[in-house]
C-alpha cells in the first residue's frame, strides 16, 4: 500500500515537473512580448535610447510617410543572430511610430518567395542574402515612401552596425519628411559626384560624401565657368577650386555677399589629385594645389597655397611595408573632439576627423571679418613646405625633420560678419576669363594700398531692417553687391577629408559591400551644409556610436618613446654620416697620392672607421626595436597582474577576512 | 525569512571552513584574466572595453559553476545529513532557496574579484563604464541561473560527479538553446513558434543582449522565472525524495 503511495506521489511530482517547465517557457514568451519598451540604458551616450534629435524630427512630420520592413521571418529560421537583430529593430520600428502622433506608418511584411511583395522588395531596392541552410533569400530592409513618391531605402539591415541604427532611421525619415531640400550647388574640381573624367577617360562613382549629402539636400552639380549662381542655390559647396575665371569668382563674390552661404573646401596638397611621382613636374604638382586667393583677401582670410601642417599629437600611423611596424605621419592627422570647437555646432559633440596634408588659415591682421577656428592642430605641430610632403617615401624622414612651432593652426574655421567684394572696380569685363588667381597672388603684394582706398569708399554699410531669415541687404552699385554684413562661411584646409579613404571602410559581409564609418568626416560635412543652409533638425541627429576607444596610455606611450628614440636615433645618424664623410675625406686624399697602395698607418684609419661605421648601424637597429619595447613591457607587466598577483592577493585577502571574523568572540569555528 | 538566512549563513560558514572556496575563487580569478589576455587578445586589440573579457564568462560559469553546484544536495543526501536538515523547524523550500543564495553570493564575490581588470581597462583607456556594468550585472545573473539549474540537477541524484556532469550538459544546452545545434532538433517538426519558444530560453542570447549596456526588464524576468522555476523544481524533488 505505501509503495504504491510512494508511487502514485511520483508520478505526480514528475508530472508537475514537466508542467513546470512549460509554464516556464509560457512564461518567458509572454514576457518577451509583453513586456516591451522597459529598460535602463546604461551606456554612456545612451546609444539605445531615441535621442532628443530623432524626437524632434518625430515631431515635424507635415505629411505621413511611410516605412516598410521587409523581413523573412519564415526563410530566417536558422539564423539566431538575425532573428534577435529583427526584433530589435522592429521595436525601434514601433518606438519611433509611437512618437511621431501618427504621422510615421510602419508595416512589417514577410516577402515569400515567388510572391509580390518579394517584387515589391526588390524593385525599392532591397538586397537579399543567401543565408540558412537551404540557400534561401532572405530580405532584411527598410524602404521608405512619402506623400510625394520618394522613396529611401536601407538594403540591408547590418547587425554589426546596430549602434547606428536609430541615426540612420531618423535620416531616411527626415529626408522622406522634407523633401524639399536645401539646394548645395557643388563647385568642384574633383569628380567627387561621380560620372565620366575627360581628362582621365574614366568615370568613376561618387564619393561617399557625395552620396550622403544626396541622401539628404538637392545636390546640383554647377559647372566650373559658371558665371552667375542660381537665386535658389542655398549653399555653394566649393571642391578644389583651381585657376577660376575672374567671372566665375565675380559670381562666387557676389552670391556670398547677396546672402549665399558657403562651404569651402582648399588644399595645399591634394593627396587624391596629386601625381605619384616626379615625373610631370610642375604642372601635375599644381593641379594638387588649390586657392581662393582673390576671395580670400578680400575676406580678410590668409590660407597658403603651399605649405602643409604636420602634427606629431595627431599623427596617424600608416603601414610601412611588410614586416615593418607601423610608422607615424606626421602629415596625416586625425584630430579629435579635445581639438574641435565644442561650442559651435557643427563641431560639438563629432569624434574625430581625419586630414591628410592639410594646410591652414589666419585671420589677415586688419580683416573686418570674424574668423573662428572650428578645427585646429596641436601646439606640436609646424608648417612644411608641401614639395616635401609629397613624394615622401619614408615617413620618419619628416619626423626627422620636424620642429614644433609651439603654434596652433586652424585647419578650419567659420568666417562671420563683414566682408567686402572682391572687385572693387567693377564685374569682370565681358570676355575676360583670364586667370584670376594667378593674377591675384601677382598683384597681391603690389596692391595692397589701393586696396584699401577702394574697400574705404565702398564701405558705407546699410543696416538690415527685415527679419533674420531674408536675404541681407548690401550696399549696392549699379547691380553690384559691394559688401555684407552678414556673411557665413565655413573654411576647409584639406580636400582630401572628403574621400573615402579617410573616413569610410568598405567590407563584404554575407556578400554585400559593407560601407562603415570610422571617422566623423561625413558628419562634419553634412553638419556644415545643414547649418549653412539654415536647418538644425539635423545636427541634432549625429550619430552617438563611438568608432573606437583605443588604448590612449599605450599612444601617449608610443609617441614618448617615438620622440625619444628618434632623438637618440638622430644622434647616432650624424655620427654614421661623420664618419662616412671622413672616411670618403681618407679615400679622397689618398687618391691624390701616385702610389696606389695605401701606409699601414692610413690602412688602419679606414679601418677604424668601417669598424665604427657598423658599430654605428647596430646601434640604430637596436634603437628601431627598443621603439616597441616600452609598449611591450607594459602589457607584461599588466598580465602579471591581473592573472597572477591580483588573483592570490584578493584570494588572501578573502581568507584574512573571513579567519578574523572567525576568531572574534562569539562566532566559533 | 530567518530560516532562510541562516541556512545561507551555514552555508557560507561551510565554503569558508574549507580550501574549497579559496581555490575556487583564485582559479576562477586566474582562468578569466588569462582567458581575456591570451584567447581574448585582450591587451593586442587595443580597445578599451571588456568584450574579450565577458565573452568567456558563459563558458567558464559552464565549467565551474556546476563544481559549486554539484555538492548542494548530492552530498547531503548521500550522507544522509539531509535527513537532520529535514527536521529543523524551517520549510523545505526556505533551505532549498537559503542554499542557493549562499551559493549566488558566493559567486557574485567572485565575478566582482575581477575589478583588478575594469580597473586595467581604465587606466589603458576611457571605456564605457556603464556598459561595463551592465555585463556585470547580466553575468551575475546568469551565473544565478546556471546555479539553480545545477541545484535542482544536484537535488535529484545522490552523487556529485553525476550531478555535476547533467548539469554541464543541461546548461550547455540551455547556453546554445538559440542556436542551430538545440534548435535543428526542432526545427523539422515543431511548429515555428516552438523553436522560438525554445530560442527564447537561451542563456548566451540574453546575457549577450544585457551586455550591450541595456538592462531590458524581459531579460531580468527571464532570469528571474528561470531561477524560480528551478528553485521550485528543486524543492518538489526533495519533497519527493523525502520519502526515501
Amino acid at each position: 500500500m505505501r509503495a504504491h503511495m510512494n508511487d502514485r506521489k511520483s508520478r505526480i511530482g514528475y508530472a508537475t515537473l514537466v508542467l513546470l517547465a512549460l509554464v516556464l517557457i509560457a512564461a518567458v514568451m509572454a514576457s518577451n512580448s509583453l513586456l516591451r519598451g522597459m529598460q535602463i540604458d546604461l551606456t554612456e551616450n545612451h546609444l539605445y535610447t531615441l535621442s532628443a534629435g530623432t524626437k524632434a524630427v518625430l515631431e515635424d512630420i507635415p505629411e505621413p510617410v511611410n516605412l516598410y520592413l521587409f523581413y523573412s521571418n519564415n526563410e530566417a529560421k536558422n539564423v539566431p543572430f538575425l532573428r534577435s537583430y529583427a526584433g530589435r529593430v522592429r521595436e525601434m520600428l514601433d518606438e519611433l511610430a509611437a512618437d511621431s502622433n501618427g504621422k510615421l506608418n510602419v508595416k512589417v511584411i514577410d516577402p515569400e518567395p515567388f510572391s509580390e511583395e518579394e517584387d515589391r522588395a526588390t524593385k525599392f531596392g532591397l538586397q537579399p542574402v543567401n543565408l540558412g541552410t537551404q540557400g534561401q533569400n532572405i530580405f532584411f530592409g527598410i524602404a521608405g515612401t512619402n506623400s510625394v513618391g520618394d522613396t529611401q531605402k536601407i538594403p540591408f539591415l547590418q547587425p554589426n552596425k546596430e549602434a547606428f541604427l536609430e541615426y540612420d532611421l531618423t535620416r531616411m525619415i527626415y529626408s522622406l519628411a522634407h523633401p524639399k531640400k536645401p539646394v548645395i550647388g557643388l563647385l568642384s574640381g574633383l569628380p567627387i559626384g561621380g560620372g565620366f573624367d575627360p581628362q582621365t577617360q574614366r568615370s568613376s562613382q561618387a564619393w561617399m560624401i557625395t552620396q550622403q549629402v544626396r541622401q539628404l539636400f538637392d545636390l546640383r552639380t554647377l559647372d566650373k565657368n559658371v558665371d552667375k549662381i542660381d537665386k535658389d542655390v542655398d549653399v555653394l559647396w566649393l571642391v578644389h577650386p583651381q585657376n577660376l575665371s575672374k567671372k566665375t569668382l565675380y559670381a562666387i563674390d557676389q552670391f556670398v555677399l547677396g546672402g549665399g552661404r558657403a562651404l569651402v573646401f582648399v588644399d595645399p596638397l591634394a593627396q587624391i589629385a596629386a601625381p605619384r611621382s616626379p615625373i610631370g613636374g610642375l604642372a601635375g604638382m599644381q593641379r594638387a594645389s588649390s586657392n581662393l586667393a582673390l576671395l580670400f583677401k578680400a575676406w580678410g582670410v590668409q590660407y597658403s597655397p603651399s605649405q602643409v601642417v604636420t602634427d606629431t599629437v595627431h599623427a596617424l600611423s600608416v603601414n610601412a611595408g611588410y614586416g615593418k611596424p607601423p610608422v607615424r605621419h606626421i602629415g596625416l592627422v586625425g584630430i579629435d573632439k579635445g581639438s574641435m570647437d565644442q561650442k559651435d555646432v557643427i563641431t560639438a559633440g563629432l569624434d574625430s576627423i581625419n586630414f591628410a596634408d592639410a594646410g591652414y588659415f589666419k585671420k589677415a591682421p586688419d580683416a573686418k571679418i570674424k574668423f573662428t577656428p572650428l578645427i585646429v592642430s596641436s601646439k606640436q605641430s609646424s608648417l612644411m613646405p608641401s614639395i616635401k610632403m609629397q613624394f615622401v617615401s619614408d615617413p620618419n624622414q619628416l619626423l626627422n625633420d620636424f620642429v614644433p612651432s609651439g603654434k596652433t593652426y586652424a585647419i578650419a574655421a567659420r568666417l562671420e560678419g563683414h566682408i567686402d567684394t572682391a572687385f572693387p572696380d567693377g564685374p569682370p569685363a565681358a570676355g575676360d576669363s583670364s586667370d584670376a588667381d594667378k593674377k591675384a597672388d601677382a598683384d597681391k603684394n603690389a596692391d595692397a594700398g589701393k586696396d584699401a582706398a577702394s574697400a574705404k569708399t565702398a564701405s558705407a554699410k546699410l543696416v538690415s531692417t527685415g527679419d533674420a531669415a531674408a536675404k541681407p541687404q548690401a550696399k549696392q552699385a549699379g547691380g553690384q553687391l559691394k559688401s555684407t554684413d552678414k556673411a557665413n562661411i565655413v573654411l576647409v584646409a584639406d580636400v582630401d577629408m572628403l574621400s573615402d579613404r579617410m573616413w569610410v571602410d568598405r567590407q563584404s559581409f554575407l556578400g554585400q559591400s559593407v560601407v562603415t564609418a570610422f571617422a566623423s568626416n561625413g558628419d562634419f560635412v553634412t553638419n556644415a551644409l545643414d547649418n549653412l543652409s539654415g536647418s538644425a533638425e539635423l545636427i541634432g541627429l549625429k550619430s552617438r556610436a563611438t568608432y573606437s576607444r583605443p588604448f590612449t596610455t599605450v599612444e601617449a606611450l608610443q609617441r614618448k618613446a617615438d620622440a625619444r628614440f628618434r632623438a637618440e636615433q638622430q644622434r647616432l645618424q650624424a655620427e654614421l654620416n661623420d664618419t662616412k664623410k671622413k672616411l670618403s675625406d681618407l679615400q679622397a686624399s689618398r687618391s691624390d697620392k701616385t702610389s696606389v697602395l695605401m701606409t699601414p698607418a692610413q690602412q688602419k684609419e679606414v679601418q677604424h672607421f668601417l669598424d665604427q661605421q657598423v658599430q654605428i648601424r647596430e646601434q640604430l637597429r637596436k634603437v628601431q626595436h627598443n621603439l616597441n619595447e616600452d609598449i611591450e613591457q607594459l602589457g607584461t607587466r599588466l598580465k602579471i597582474i591581473d592573472i597572477g598577483v591580483m588573483p592570490i592577493l584578493l584570494t588572501l585577502i578573502v581568507f584574512g577576512i573571513v579567519y578574523v571574523r572567525r576568531r572574534r568572540p562569539g562566532h566559533g569555528a | 525569512m530567518n530560516g532562510i538566512i541562516a541556512v545561507m549563513r551555514r552555508e557560507l560558514r561551510s565554503y569558508f571552513a574549507t580550501p574549497i572556496a579559496y581555490v575556487f575563487i583564485v582559479i576562477f580569478l586566474m582562468v578569466a584574466a588569462a582567458f581575456t589576455f591570451y584567447l581574448g587578445n585582450f591587451y593586442e586589440r587595443g580597445q578599451a572595453d571588456l568584450q574579450p573579457f565577458f565573452t568567456f564568462h558563459p563558458w567558464l560559469f559552464l565549467f565551474l559553476v556546476p563544481a559549486l553546484s554539484m555538492r548542494l544536495w548530492a552530498e547531503e543526501r548521500r550522507s544522509g545529513s539531509i535527513e537532520l536538515l529535514m527536521t529543523l523547524p524551517i520549510e523545505v523550500w526556505q533551505s532549498v532557496v537559503g542554499k542557493f543564495l549562499a551559493a549566488w553570493a558566493f559567486t557574485a564575490l567572485a565575478i566582482v574579484l575581477t575589478f583588478p581588470i575594469w580597473i586595467t581597462v581604465n587606466y589603458l583607456g576611457s571605456p564605457d563604464n556603464g556598459v561595463i556594468l551592465a555585463a556585470y550585472i547580466g553575468s551575475i545573473l546568469m551565473a544565478g541561473g546556471f546555479l539553480a539549474v545545477g541545484s535542482f540537477i544536484s537535488a535529484m541524484t545522490k552523487n556529485q560527479v553525476v550531478a555535476f556532469i547533467i548539469s554541464v550538459v543541461v546548461c550547455f544546452l540551455l547556453l546554445l538553446a538559440g542556436y542551430s545545434l538545440v534548435l535543428n532538433v526542432f526545427s523539422g517538426w515543431a511548429p515555428q513558434s516552438v523553436v522560438d519558444a525554445i530560442a527564447s530560453l537561451s542563456f548566451l542570447t540574453h546575457f549577450q543582449s544585457i551586455s550591450k549596456g541595456v538592462i531590458d526588464l524581459r531579460d531580468v524576468v527571464y532570469f528571474a522565472l528561470l531561477i524560480g522555476a528551478a528553485l521550485y523544481a528543486n524543492t518538489i524533488v526533495l519533497q519527493l525524495k523525502k520519502a526515501d
